[in-house]
């Protein structure tokens, strides 16, 4: 379905605001045709029969309810409209945001986040004027012309067949220029926004420049830019502007060839006064709302270009199908990897292929493996960020895909290379992995991981907010926090995924020690490193390697003997 | 930092440039409604004659009249649409390369601090926002004050009483339509742009925090939250939309006013015999034509606020300023190679005033042609000793010397050639890798290229490339892992062929194996050239001719401990030697 299309569907589910918003726009179009013809005989009168002013009365009465009640019913449209729009756009809202937490963080993280951001917000923006002000105007444009039509022929046959013999050019010129300009049009319209889109990678990536000494040269490049794209586009404008040309050409020389005609015929006797004067200040208001709907062509193309992009990611298929009839969640966290393919939609090569690994429960198992092997897909799959496309996932013998996923979830405790942390305070953030807990419980743990110290220092303890994403920590703090919280969790499975590579050798080993006491024996753990020290919380150390996909299982010794480690425990 | 007033003067600067173009555009706009009106005038006046049954022959003029009035209506918009985009595009074309300039004189430091919190995407997007000021800000009150005041003119020609009154009624919607719009929209502008602000950030964090927040559950009060602020901005949106509808019918009422007004005078001086009766009509659907002119008051208001707060923000990022601080005349001249490649000596150092220092008393020095590391706890300052050096612009005490010059002294041409560094987020351009590459070099061979990536470690990789060196990167390209990224960016940095390498982390996210191949090349590099690597992992520390370990100790504090070079590290120095700081930085030298 093309996007505009969908988009009125979209519209019409709001069928109230929809048919509100559209029907108030209609009738305030009516209104000014109805009140041009009281204006006409309100003037008729007083030029053929100068009268009082006072003798006017009824008719000027008439007139000005009617000004009132169009001004209300403008204000009104307006609120209609936009009203209409935010409930289409709220909508949106909720079902991407819904959406992309389906599709995953597997979906959602790296260099793609930037556009999807932009897409959830200015891209959802700009839908507005498609509701608000295209959709409402297309009503009126469609009715009025033709309402006025109707009214001048009841009138005045022949100034009747005048406008509608001339009427219909104007859609076709459009469409006939609008056609051949739209192409180049469109391109023009990317070429502007690339045009932006170069500006921002070049601000961006200044202080790269000014390291490279070439950040004086792309002031050229931006000026240089922006005058060729300017030269171009006023080139491209040139005949755009022609259908808008057009459009006037037939709506001020139609006007002009009504005013002759209806002036000859008004001298020889054909037309009555109050006629001819109507016919006058109607054929304006015929033309007037094609001239609005095209001033907002723009607005329209960017919300159809932007439609596009959100439908696009609304239409995305999600990995994991809903099973009917879910399986309870196993209690014993016995992890099977039976040959297990990874290769997510559009990438030329699995991220992991014919993957074998059975977990005990209770054993802590070390992933290592040159960067790109498919580590953190072994950990994106447990959580069910991912889905194998060959092979399957078994705990305690119960296929993965068939226990509900938040359930699951629950059984998971997980630490991400760059942990989220909410913008409240400290406490807050942990409490979110064990409600209830009690201060003393959370700076036992905070303690383990070496946070015991830095929460002393800040003068709100716990208390302290933790800023946005958790910003008003270094990157070794959050790391630990993170660690913390992942602890907190009573779940029985614990995934670490490079959980202390932020940390200097020092803390790290002291870090590590007091995760080990807080394992315990029961809890599985599964982690991913890079570095020799964590090494030391597994009792085996599997190596992925990119060569054989069937991987063995290997001895840690090797990997720990091979670098020097710091800080005994 | 100056003036961050209005936000107008910033904007009369840009258009004070492009005015001749400006004014052509509102000249021709202001034309095109006036032709719009006296097409409106001619054909009243023609019909009203035509009813008084002149001869045919007296109404000759007015059909030509209305046909010329006609075609100039149309010719003059189109004229007045080119113009007016023409003077757009130099406006914007001024202001990009404005923003541009003043950002570019900024200090790095700070720039890299705007670019943390998004400032620098909401540069582009506010220089967006004001694309349209002349068009959509400028033009209509412009115009419709020049049409206000040509139609009252034209209608005191007949008489002054009507002139005087069409002068009052069209001046009710010139300010009364837009000052209702500004007093009932007033602040919801603002509040908008700080409620998108917020909503963009909730997003972010959706995004960004996807899989914990999935894993703690925490997907419904994310959805809360977004939720709560799409209805802030829905709410200042909706009262910004209301005051535009009652501008708008402002507008109706003042068009309906028109003849209620007009019309009686008009009536009297008709029957009192001072005006023919064939202008009676004119003299009220003249000043209706006019009201076309005042249709895009309530518009501009609302425009005029976002376009005011983007100015705002850009002037208080004290872009527009002029340049920054005065050029400080700056050496060319290469010194001759000195004993240490870089110096420090009570070094201080701290982002602005307010803040604590970041650097507090550093001093140490690395010797020419050594392959030092420098490591200790995150948060010690050791990035920001990196970006000091490779950037200096000014704002730390103490000495920094490289290769025996103060870097307050080197222009950046020069620093260019002295000294290249790896950062830990390295930003990669839309463009292509070789041009990507080829930016610190311009006019580097294919061969050069290669053997910039073999050294770190990248040829594999550029194999596997769909288009090889000619593959797109950045936003609109590839999508490199931060390993491969850090990689593209050390390739870089090598092509520059600095006698001084700082790296930030460059190994952080590569495999041992990866890392050992860097590693040695780094390592080969030298005593041709020194390296300075900040780096917390064993194989880079191994490997080191020296070691310096930054400490953040109670507050700030910072010592910088040498470790004998080749010297396994079974014991973390820090912990036995930074108990007892030695106080004499100079003894520190390797």
């Amino acid at each position: 379905m093309r996007p505009e299309r969908r988009l009125g569907a979209l519209a019409r589910a709001h069928r109230g605001a929809f048919l509100a918003a559209l029907s108030v726009s209609a009738v305030t179009g009516v209104f000014a045709v109805v009140q041009a013809a009281v204006l006409a005989h309100l003037l008729a009168r007083a030029f053929l029969e100068r009268p009082e002013w006072e003798a006017l009365g009824p008719g000027v009465g008439a007139f000005a309810a009617l000004v009132v009640a169009r001004a209300v019913l403008t204000w009104a449209g307006r609120r209609l409209s936009h009203h209409l729009a935010a409930r289409v756009k709220a909508a949106l809202h909720g079902e991407l945001h819904a959406k992309l937490l389906a599709l995953g963080p597997a979906f959602t993280r790296g260099e793609r986040s930037g556009e999807l951001i932009a897409t959830a917000t200015e891209g959802i923006e700009q839908l507005d004027a498609f509701f608000s002000r295209v959709l409402p105007q297309r009503v009126v444009a469609g009715l009025v012309p033709l309402g006025v039509i109707v009214a001048v022929a009841l009138k005045d046959g022949a100034s009747g067949a005048l406008l509608a013999v001339a009427a219909p050019w104007v859609p076709v010129f459009m469409i006939l220029i609008g056609k051949q300009a739209q192409a180049r049009n469109e391109r023009q319209w990317v070429e502007l926004r690339r045009m932006a889109a170069h500006f921002l990678d070049v601000i961006q990536g200044l202080p790269t420049l000014k390291l490279v000494g070439r950040s004086r040269y792309q002031l050229e490049v931006i000026g240089r830019m922006t005058e060729r794209f300017a030269s171009t586009t006023l080139g491209v404008l040139r005949v755009a502007f022609l259908s808008a040309l057009v459009l006037e050409l037939v709506a001020t020389l139609s006007t002009a060839l009504l005013a002759v005609t209806l002036g000859v015929r008004l001298v020889s006797g054909t037309v009555g006064f109050e006629v001819a004067l109507l016919v006058l200040l109607l054929a304006p208001e015929l033309f007037a709302p094609l001239r609005a709907l095209g001033a907002q062509h723009h607005a329209g193309m960017a919300a159809a270009t932007a439609a596009e992009r959100i439908f696009a990611l609304l239409d995305e298929p999600l990995t994991r199908a809903e099973r009917a009839a879910p399986r309870a969640v196993p209690s014993r966290m016995q992890v099977r990897f039976e040959d297990v393919t990874c290769q997510p939609p559009g990438s030329p090569v699995p991220t992991l292929e014919g993957f074998e690994l059975t977990v005990s429960p209770g054993e802590r198992v070390a992933l290592v493996g040159p960067s790109g092997v498919g580590k953190s897909t072994v950990l994106d799959l447990l959580l069910g960020f991912r889905e194998p496309s060959r092979g399957r996932i078994l705990v305690d013998g119960v296929p993965l895909a068939a226990l509900p996923l938040e359930a699951w979830r629950k059984q998971v405790a997980w630490v991400s290379q760059c942990p989220y942390f909410f913008d409240t305070t400290l406490r807050d953030n942990l409490l979110l992995a064990q409600p209830g807990a009690a201060d003393a419980e959370l700076m036992r743990i905070l303690r383990e991981v070496e946070l015991g110290p830095v929460i002393a220092r800040l003068p709100q303890g716990l208390d302290t907010p933790l800023g946005e994403r958790g910003l008003r920590l270094s990157g070794g703090q959050r790391q630990r926090l993170a660690l913390a919280r992942a602890l907190l969790q009573d779940a029985p499975l614990l995934l670490l995924d490079e959980p202390t590579s932020q940390l200097d050798d020092v803390t790290e080993a002291a870090v590590l020690q007091g995760v080990k006491r807080l394992l315990g024996r029961e809890k599985t753990l599964l982690l991913v490193t890079h570095r020799p020290a964590p090494l030391r919380l597994a009792d085996r150390v599997v190596v992925l390697s990119g060569r054989a996909p069937r991987t063995p299982a290997h001895t840690a010794s090797a990997l720990l003997h091979r670098a020097p480690l710091v800080g005994h425990s | 930092m100056q003036d961050t007033g209005s936000g107008m003067g910033l904007l009369w600067s840009w258009m004070r440039v492009t005015w001749p173009r400006l004014a052509v555009a509102a000249l021709l706009g202001t034309l095109t409604i006036a032709s719009s009106v006296a097409l409106t005038a001619v054909s009243a006046g023609l019909i009203c004659h035509a009813a008084l049954r002149v001869p045919l022959a007296e109404l000759q003029l007015a059909i030509v009249g209305v046909r010329f009035f006609g075609l100039c209506r149309a010719g003059l918009r189109y004229l007045e649409r080119l113009v007016s985009h023409s003077a757009t595009f130099a406006l914007l074309a001024k202001m990009r390369t404005g923003c541009y300039r003043a950002l570019e004189a900024m200090r790095p430091a700070q720039l890299r601090s705007l670019g943390r919190g998004d400032v620098l995407s909401r540069v582009v997007s506010d220089v967006e926002t004001l694309e349209h000021f002349y068009l959509r800000v400028v033009a209509p009150p412009v115009i419709a004050l020049a049409i206000t005041l040509l139609t009252s003119a034209l209608l005191a020609g007949w008489s002054p009483a009507l002139g005087l009154r069409s002068l009052a009624v069209l001046g009710v919607g010139l300010v009364l339509a837009p000052l209702l719009t500004w007093r009932l929209s007033r602040g919801a502008g603002a509040a908008e742009v700080q409620a998108r602000a917020s909503l963009k950030a909730a997003w972010v964090d959706t995004l960004q925090g996807a899989g914990d927040l999935l894993l703690l559950g925490a997907q419904e009060r994310m959805r809360a939250r977004t939720g709560q602020e799409l209805k802030r901005v829905q709410a200042a949106q909706s009262r910004i939309a209301s005051a535009e509808g009652a501008g708008n019918a402002v507008g109706v009422l003042v068009g309906g006013l028109i003849p209620l007004v007009l019309l009686p005078v008009a009536l009297d001086l008709v029957r009192r015999g001072d005006l023919g009766v064939a202008d009676l009509v004119m003299m009220v659907l003249v000043p209706i034509a006019a009201l076309e002119a005042l249709a895009g008051l309530p518009l501009a208001v609302q425009s005029l606020g976002h376009s005011l707060a983007a100015a705002r923000r850009l002037q208080a990022l004290g872009l527009g300023a002029g340049g920054a601080e005065a050029e400080r005349t700056l050496t060319h001249a290469e010194g001759a190679p000195g004993p240490f490649a870089l110096e420090a000596c009570e070094l201080r150092f701290r982002y602005d005033a307010e803040q604590p220092w970041v650097l507090e008393g550093t001093s140490f020095a690395v010797r020419t042609g050594t392959f030092a590391v420098l490591t200790g706890e995150s948060g010690a300052g050791k990035s920001t000793l990196l970006h000091l050096l490779a950037e200096a612009q000014a704002g730390h005490e103490g000495e920094l010397q490289l290769a025996g010059q103060d870097v307050r002294d080197l222009d950046e041409e020069t620093r260019r050639r002295k000294v290249a560094l790896v950062t830990q987020s390295p930003h990669l351009f839309n463009a292509t890798l070789r041009d990507n590459l080829r930016l610190a070099r311009p006019g580097a061979t294919d061969a050069e290229l290669h053997r910039a990536a073999d050294a770190a470690c990248l040829t594999g990789w550029i194999a596997s490339l769909p288009d090889g060196l000619d593959s797109w990167m950045g936003e609109e390209g590839l999508r490199l892992s931060g390993g491969e990224r850090q990689r593209v960016a050390l390739a870089r940095a090598l092509l520059q062929d600095t006698p001084l390498l700082l790296l930030d982390e460059p190994t952080a996210e590569l495999d041992t194996e990866t890392e050992q191949h860097v590693l040695a090349h780094l390592k080969a590099l030298c005593p041709q050239r020194t390296v300075l690597m900040v780096t917390h992992r064993p194989a880079a520390l191994a490997c080191a001719d020296v070691t310096f370990r930054m400490e953040l100790g109670g507050g700030v504090r910072m010592d910088c401990l040498p470790v004998e070079s080749h010297r396994p590290l079974e014991d973390p120095p820090g912990r036995h030697e930074g108990a007892t700081p030695r106080q004499s930085p100079r003894t520190f030298y390797s």
